[in-house]
């Protein structure tokens, strides 16, 4: 048994170094992502967005300018959201301080699944789950091509996060 | 690039509502009956209400063009075109020299232009109301048939050409700015406003008209029309409440309605602000047919009814759908405790759930009505069970409810905050049910007063009955938590809340 998985390692190894040879003559087949990602340089793009908290009143949103850096498009939006998690300005309330932002895609035609996760101890009172939902929103929404936010909990489409305001699927720019 | 770049930002900055527009505070503006977004960013200067030109194209729908250059706003519909210079003491209103008195002004890299002039110049009817700070305008196609004064029915000076309905005669007040220093000034106006009389609800139930008013002095009038027939009432000295004005769909004419489909006697109610001088509300009841009916006002509450019924009845204690007792003479209230089984609401600085405080509390409640000769209790939950938003709201339809109130704990991350807030979400009678819930819960909680609030929460928005939400303290302050889970406490706050429900339904404590 153990000479059977020792062999067939062998041949898969000679099997992937004769493709690699292969490779070098035959341009371009799918296992090469490898070598474009070293010809095009990653670059970091920074750009300044507005993120959303409350005030210590919890009464009303309250924009702040952030500066996020990314490598790929693709990850502006879970990077945005994730400023929402802090800021430091004494007189805000990071409302999703205590939650975690688990993935944000945007798919064709703008429309953007948000993931989170929000542990019991995150749990916020009426008035406070209302804006963290808002700030999410208006976060997302800023980005023109985003035409519509789903925000899935644990990778469900549930009724409310918290308990008191419910949850659009989606929620369209309005 | 850099100059597109430039460009964009200085857009950006003339149409970017400023989100914190304190200067408006206070200052409302209504067009036809409907209150412009908070967010208009209107505001004093010199006693001109003045407002962003991203207002004037957002909210009043005229084409505005901005020549950063000369600073020079042109503002023009398919009537009436005039230019605006920043600062400048003039303006051209078709073709013609204008003075100003309050010129253009930039604040904040936002151009503010005067609201009055602008909007008398373009055809709007412009009052200003000093008691509320706030700006009425009307279209001159609000003349529909409430707003026409053609039923000689307002009683008191007649119209002094303050009339809602006459939105077109606008031509001579170029000149005539100086009426602007209303805004602030006119205190005479402003100590006849300061006593209308608002008008709270308006239902139609059992063939039955009830106005709720703020005050018991009102002297409406009657008039029956034919062809077609329909009923006038005119409550001359009043206004609209302004929650009334929220919760309802103002039309762009100025008028609301209630539909009456398939209704035997009536097909609609509308009703509007009829004329601002003096304020008067119109009332119209579009009749299928001929239809005898009774005139009554009553006291306590402030009501003004029109029973279709034709024999007398008696209207009873309650002006409102809402607090009309069931068959069984039992008002029902609904006590919702918040959260249950798999959702523990918030967790307390010492690993409590709120799920638990609320269940308490919510019993605690049920118990105090227990044997209650006026008020039964049904509670959404009387266990530790699961039950989503719209369930909630369901056991308060099916129970036919009078009233709803759903109790919770509050949750922050800051841990100095703490005291109690009542929520509620519709501006009908839920507002007022809410202060009263809230004005007797702080007494029970003896926690810091943090105020009545509106917050979009679906158990209070989509039930149909007065409806509040409790947060009774914050689990999160030390000082809250630990009051929360006591016995004593929670019986205290029980009986602040039957207190509040035996206050608003008019009921002996």
């Amino acid at each position: 048994m153990r000479k059977f998985t020792l062999l067939a390692g062998t041949f898969v190894l000679l099997l992937a170094l004769a493709t690699g040879c292969g490779q070098k003559t035959e341009t371009n087949t799918n296992t090469q992502t490898g070598d474009t990602t070293e010809v095009q340089q990653p670059t970091e793009q920074t750009l300044k967005i507005q993120s959303y908290y409350t005030d210590d009143q919890i009464l009303n949103l309250v924009p702040k300018e952030q500066e996020i850096k990314f490598v790929e498009e693709k990850d502006k939006y879970l990077t945005a959201l994730k400023t929402l998690q802090k800021t430091d300005d004494p007189n805000q309330i990071a409302l999703w301080e205590e939650s975690e932002f688990l993935s944000a895609e945007l798919k064709d035609g703008g429309a953007l699944t948000v993931d989170v996760k929000v542990p019991a101890e995150a749990h916020l009172g009426a008035s406070a789950e209302d804006l963290a939902v808002q700030a999410l929103l208006k976060t997302a929404f800023q980005f023109d091509e985003v035409k519509s936010v789903d925000i899935l909990v644990d990778g469900q489409s549930v009724d409310t996060m918290m308990g008191h305001v419910e949850l659009e699927h989606p929620y369209t720019r309005n | 690039m850099k100059k597109i770049g430039g460009m964009l930002l200085f857009c950006f900055m003339l149409f970017m509502v400023p989100n914190m527009s304190h200067a408006s505070a206070g200052l409302q503006i209504y067009l036809n009956g409907v209150s412009l977004s908070p967010s208009a960013g209107g505001q004093i200067i010199k006693d001109y209400t003045m407002i962003p030109i991203r207002v004037v194209v957002e909210e009043l729908g005229f084409q505005v063009d901005w020549d950063k250059k000369t600073r020079t706003v042109t503002i023009h519909n398919d009537k009436t075109s005039m230019t605006l210079v920043v600062d400048q003491k003039w303006a051209t209103v078709d073709g013609k020299k204008v003075s100003l008195d309050m010129p253009p002004t930039l604040k904040s890299d936002t151009t503010l232009v005067p609201l009055r002039f602008v909007g008398e110049q373009m055809g709007l009817v412009v009052n200003w109301e000093n008691a509320t700070k706030s700006v009425y305008l009307f279209t001159s196609d609000y003349s529909s048939e409430v707003t026409k004064p053609d039923v000689p029915t307002t009683p008191g000076k007649p119209d002094q050409g303050g009339s809602t309905g006459e939105g077109s005669n606008n031509g001579s007040d170029g000149t005539n700015n100086g009426s602007n220093g209303s805004n602030g000034g006119n205190s005479g106006n402003g100590s006849v406003t300061q006593d209308l009389a608002e008008i709270q609800t308006v239902t139609f139930e059992d063939n039955r008209l009830v106005v709720g008013v703020s005050k018991s002095d009102v002297k409406p009038t009657q008039t029956k029309l034919s062809n077609p027939d329909r009923i006038v009432v005119d409550i001359p000295n009043a206004k609209f409440s302004d929650s009334f004005f929220n919760s309802q769909n103002f039309a762009a004419n100025g008028q609301a309605e209630i539909q009456l489909t398939d209704h035997p006697l009536v097909s609609k109610i509308r009703y509007s602000l009829f004329s601002s001088n003096p304020s008067t509300v119109r009332i119209v009841i579009d009749l299928n047919q001929n239809q005898a009916y009774q005139f009554t006002t009553t006291k306590d509450p402030n009501t003004i009814i029109v029973d279709l019924n034709g024999g007398s009845t008696d209207p009873g204690n309650g002006s409102n759908p809402g607090t009309i007792p069931p068959a069984n003479g039992k008002y029902v209230v609904v006590i919702d405790a918040g959260h249950g089984a798999k959702d523990p609401g918030a967790i307390s600085l010492n690993k409590r759930n709120e799920k638990d405080f609320n269940l308490a509390q919510a019993l605690k409640v049920a118990e105090l009505f227990q044997n209650d000769p006026d008020v039964q209790i049904v509670l959404t939950r009387s266990d530790d069970t699961f039950l989503e938003l719209k369930e909630r709201v369901t056991v308060a339809k099916q129970a036919n409810a009078n009233l709803f109130i759903s109790i919770h704990a509050n949750s922050i991350n800051k841990a100095t905050i703490s005291g109690t807030e009542t929520y509620y979400s519709r501006d009908d009678e839920s507002k007022a049910f809410a202060q009263v819930m809230h004005s007797n819960l702080v007494q029970g909680t003896k926690l810091p007063d943090r105020g009545v609030r509106k917050q979009s929460l679906h158990v209070t928005r989509e039930t149909t009955m007065p409806a509040c939400l409790l947060e009774v303290g914050y689990l999160t302050n030390q000082t809250d938590e630990a009051a929360l889970y006591q016995d004593d406490f929670q019986n205290r706050v029980a009986q602040s809340i039957k207190n509040g429900i035996k206050q608003y339904l008019g009921l002996q404590p």
